[in-house]
């Protein structure tokens, strides 16, 4: 109870400044962030003292566009409100619950499952982590506790493993992030520093043979898979993974595992500056680090339930930063959550069910101060169905935020 | 003295002992406790002295007490339980006969005794708890003749019910068409089907149109069971797609084509509801193992259950949200509550101490008012004793000045009797002789108590002139009188006065006049 309380206080504190002197312009920001040199690269350090600021960004401040995807109503084509993974011709949509992954084209049109449940080949019973590579004509999966990346076509159909515990046999990565760049043949692989494990990341080839170890030294953790990891994949030559503890609280860090080198490097951090340290996680936006502050309430010995967040930006180079809020200004004009929850491969994606989609436009019809939108939503509410398939909201992340070329 | 004795012991005896009665009403009180005390109570029970009532008790308990009685009991030994309660309980306890009765019908039924309960029910049928024209009758009524395989009459029942409009909803439907379907009479197995369908909305919907889609499959109708299939599809809300697809599924391995069934419950396992799922994988478990597969049918199994605990998992977790959220909101409720009665008391408190000081103040106030008024009161007290003191010294005064006054005349009138005897001569000159100043001095002895004994005592150094004077001065005698007296002049009387005074010793703000004047 007492920690509880503490990220209560700690996020109050937060919250509190959150509210001070509401700016518009990030120019008008203070400082808020410095640099470091460490192993010879610049890693961002941000005081949460000196975050005072808080600024409205709507999600137009975000995305270039807000396109809406009306997935394919076939009964195998059903869909739960998993995350999404968006490439520039297909939407991946990871289910839960011992469904397997589904993909659709950029129109909606139903392509297929992926995979299938169970233990054989190319079966597995929850993804964690996938990417599509339209170029190869592949699409990669890491389930949960696996020994392999799986690669399937592009209408689903299982072709091969991509090992990744060919020099540690019995390595089982729990959790983890991955990138495959299939021209380099190089896959990066950051997984859940689970203390048993000898490594945290490294970088391999397409057969699974290690070009880089990164050991698991200060990071590791207790087993436990209610921990999560996060990236936003917009890097050419690096994975960017933040960890993402609910368990230990610590102070951690966002990284960037190089795939050329195979090193860690260590590239934002926030300084709690003697305050209580409450969960928290990062976002790499290419231009902008993102952060989140959440508390959370231990419900049973494996869930938990975030109760409330708060978010802040820090822009690279000036390192002027400060809270900020977002709303869905293309449909009802509600705040988001947390921008970067839904940030991948430089999309914003959003997946959402008739029923709660409808619910969405009657609110933005009610109070959304632009006449074209709430047109365009009204359109958009009188094809809707409540028995259809979810529907996919793509935005594509402006270039400053999403793709970017770093080394 | 002996009769007292014999009285005391036939009391004592009857105390200890225990009659039917007492052992019976303990085993109502002991029913729901201990089963072995029970069982000791109605052992106890003299079998051979009951009376009616106590043999109906006696007879009921055993019943609810041990299945075998009842199943050593021969026909006419229930026929005559059944005769004495009939007798025992006429009109007005129904209840009471009633539920001994039930008692008996759900032993029998226990016992697998159908024909005994289908009697015990018709005897029944004419009393208030299950009278022949109940929902529950009619619902015993059909149970207990399908359970003795009459399924004309259990129809019958049924549709009794129905008509008389005892049972509502689709329930009374479903039961007739499973009662057909019994019968094999598919196509009233339908209808009845149909029926509850229209009277029902609720999840048992597609429940129901899966039994027609087996009837219609069993009628080896296919087209027509594909058919209603499909309607039924029209019906369904996205979350009813698993189900349409698992019937399906189920459609197809009836026709023996496992692939096309297979295909469906693929389809059933991946549209995201987890109880669909782990029946489709186990029916797919079911075709592997018709196909010999046996790796196959392993692994559609382990999906089957992995699926049903993940989503019982899930289930538990969303529960165990719900309870703390409920839990929370609950603390939070409590918190208010303790918080609200924090700010009561205090407020209470605040309210006590305030009452106290301004009950503390009135009573200060009240307090200092009365010492007020006590002070007051003492002081007109002192006031008037004051004032009495002064009234009775100005009396004394008075006195004293009428005595002085009347000594005064009576001097005067000898002064003026020796005048009469003494004009020849023109001055004036009041001569008073030793008789006079003896009379004089008596005189003030008399009138002030012993005044010159006390001038004598205090003041041993004066002389008899001395005193005379005193007296005279005592007297208020003017200083005119005095210098008449003493051939004088004033001046001279004044220095004899102070003389005296020095001799006396009287102060220095004190005169002798007024010494005099003070001393009684």
């Amino acid at each position: 109870m007492k920690t509880i309380y503490a990220y209560w206080v700690a996020l109050t504190i937060a919250l509190v400044a959150c509210t001070e002197n509401e700016k518009n312009q990030l120019s008008d920001l203070p400082i808020v962030a410095h640099q470091v040199e460490v192993d010879g690269q610049g890693m961002t350090v941000c005081e949460l003292g000196l975050l005072k600021d808080t600024i409205d960004l709507p999600l137009s401040y975000w995305v270039e566009d807000f396109e809406t995807v009306k997935l394919d109503g076939k009964d195998e084509a059903l869909v739960g409100h998993g995350p999404v993974y968006v490439s520039d011709n297909y939407i991946l949509v990871r289910e839960s619950n011992n469904v397997p992954c589904k993909l659709f084209r950029r129109d909606g049109s139903f392509v297929g499952k992926v995979g299938s449940l169970g233990q054989g080949p190319g079966e597995y019973t929850d993804v964690y982590d996938m990417q599509i590579d339209e170029q190869a004509e592949h699409i990669y999966l890491l389930p949960f506790r696996s020994k392999a990346i799986y690669v399937y076509d592009l209408k689903g159909n299982y072709q091969k493993d991509i090992p990744l515990n060919k020099k540690y046999e019995k390595m089982m990565v729990p959790k983890g992030l991955f990138k495959v760049d299939a021209a380099k043949n190089r896959v990066a692989v950051m997984t859940l520093p689970f203390d048993y494990l000898p490594l945290v990341a490294w970088v391999q080839d397409m057969e699974g043979n290690f070009l880089h170890e990164v050991p698991m030294n200060h990071l590791k953790i207790r087993p436990a898979f209610s921990n999560e990891m996060l990236s936003s994949k917009c890097f050419a030559d690096a994975l960017d993974v933040s960890l993402y503890t609910l368990k230990e609280v610590r102070k951690d860090t966002l990284y960037h595992l190089d795939m050329n080198d195979g090193k860690l490097y260590p590239k934002f951090t926030l300084d709690f500056g003697g305050r209580d340290i409450t969960r928290h996680n990062y976002f790499d936006f290419s231009t902008h680090y993102v952060g989140s502050l959440a508390a959370i309430e231990q419900v049973s010995e494996n869930s938990f339930m975030v109760n409330a967040t708060c978010a802040y930006l820090v822009e690279k180079e000036s390192g002027k930063g400060a809270f900020f809020r977002t709303t869905n200004d293309f449909l009802d004009n509600e705040p988001i959550n947390i921008i970067s929850k839904r940030c991948s491969n430089g999309y914003y994606t959003l997946n959402i069910e008739p029923a709660a989609l409808i619910e969405k436009l009657e609110k933005g019809l009610k109070s959304h101060p632009d006449e074209a939108r709430r047109k365009k939503m009204e359109a958009l509410m009188k094809t809707i169905d409540e028995d259809d398939n979810n529907y996919i909201f793509i935005g594509k992340l402006k270039k400053q935020f999403g793709n970017t070329v770093e080394k | 003295m002996k009769k007292l004795l014999y009285l005391f012991l036939t009391c004592l005896l009857l105390a200890g002992c225990r009659d039917n009665r007492y052992y019976l009403d303990k085993v109502e009180a002991l029913w729901s406790v201990d089963y072995d005390s029970v069982m000791d109570c109605l052992q106890k029970v003299d079998s051979a002295s009951m009376t009616s009532d106590e043999w109906l008790d006696y007879h009921y308990f055993r019943m609810r007490a041990s299945f075998g009685y009842l199943m050593s009991m021969e026909k006419n030994q229930v026929d005559s339980i059944i005769r004495v309660f009939k007798e025992h309980y006429p009109m007005g306890h129904e209840r009471a006969f009633d539920s001994r009765l039930l008692e008996v019908v759900y032993t029998y039924n226990r016992l697998n005794e159908f024909r005994k309960v289908d009697s015990l029910l018709d005897i029944l049928g004419s009393y208030a708890l299950l009278p022949k024209d109940s929902s529950r009758w009619y619902s015993y009524k059909y149970q207990t003749k399908w359970r003795l395989d009459e399924k004309d009459s259990s129809l019958h029942y049924i549709q009794e019910a129905i008509r008389l409009g005892l049972w509502k909803g689709s329930f009374a439907h479903e039961r007739q068409a499973y009662v057909y379907r019994m019968m094999s009479q598919p196509d009233s197995a339908i209808a009845s089907y149909l029926k509850a369908m229209e009277q029902d909305t609720t999840q048992q919907l597609f429940t129901l149109d899966r039994q027609v889609m087996d009837l219609l499959l069993e009628l080896k109708d296919v087209r027509k069971a594909l058919e209603y299939l499909e309607e039924t599809r029209k019906r369904m809300r996205r979350s009813d797609i698993p189900y349409y697809n698992l019937c399906k599924g189920d459609f197809w391995l009836k026709m023996h084509q496992p692939d096309s069934a297979m295909k469906y419950y693929q389809i059933a396992t991946e549209t995201g509801d987890g109880f669909m799922a782990s029946q489709a994988y186990e029916r797919m478990g079911w075709i592997a193992e018709d196909r010999q597969s046996d790796e196959g049918a392993f692994r559609m199994y382990h999906n089957a259950q992995r699926v049903w605990n993940d989503t019982y998992f899930a289930l538990n977790n969303k529960k165990d949200t719900h309870d703390f959220e409920a839990l929370k909101i609950q603390n939070q409720l409590n918190e208010l509550k303790v918080e609200r009665q924090r700010h009561v008391i205090l407020i209470l408190g605040m309210a006590l101490l305030l009452m106290t000081l301004v009950g503390g103040l009135v009573f200060y106030l009240f307090h200092r008012k009365r010492i007020y008024e006590r002070n007051r009161l003492m002081q007109e007290n002192v006031m008037l004793k004051q004032q009495e003191e002064l009234s009775s010294l100005r009396e004394k005064q008075a006195l004293t000045r009428e005595k002085a006054g009347r000594i005064r005349e009576e001097l005067f009138k000898r002064i003026r009797v020796y005048e009469k005897l003494s004009d020849a001569e023109d001055e004036k000159h009041i001569q008073l002789s030793d008789a006079d100043w003896k009379e004089l001095q008596q005189m003030l002895d008399s009138g002030y108590d012993g005044f010159t004994e006390k001038l004598r005592s205090a003041f041993p150094s004066l002389s008899e002139k001395d005193i005379n004077f005193c007296c005279l001065v005592k007297i208020n005698m003017s200083i005119q009188n005095l210098t008449d007296i003493y051939c004088i002049g004033k001046n001279s009387v004044s220095r004899k006065k102070l003389r005296l005074k020095e001799k006396m010793g009287i102060g220095e703000g004190d005169t002798l006049d007024a010494f005099l004047d003070r001393m009684e």
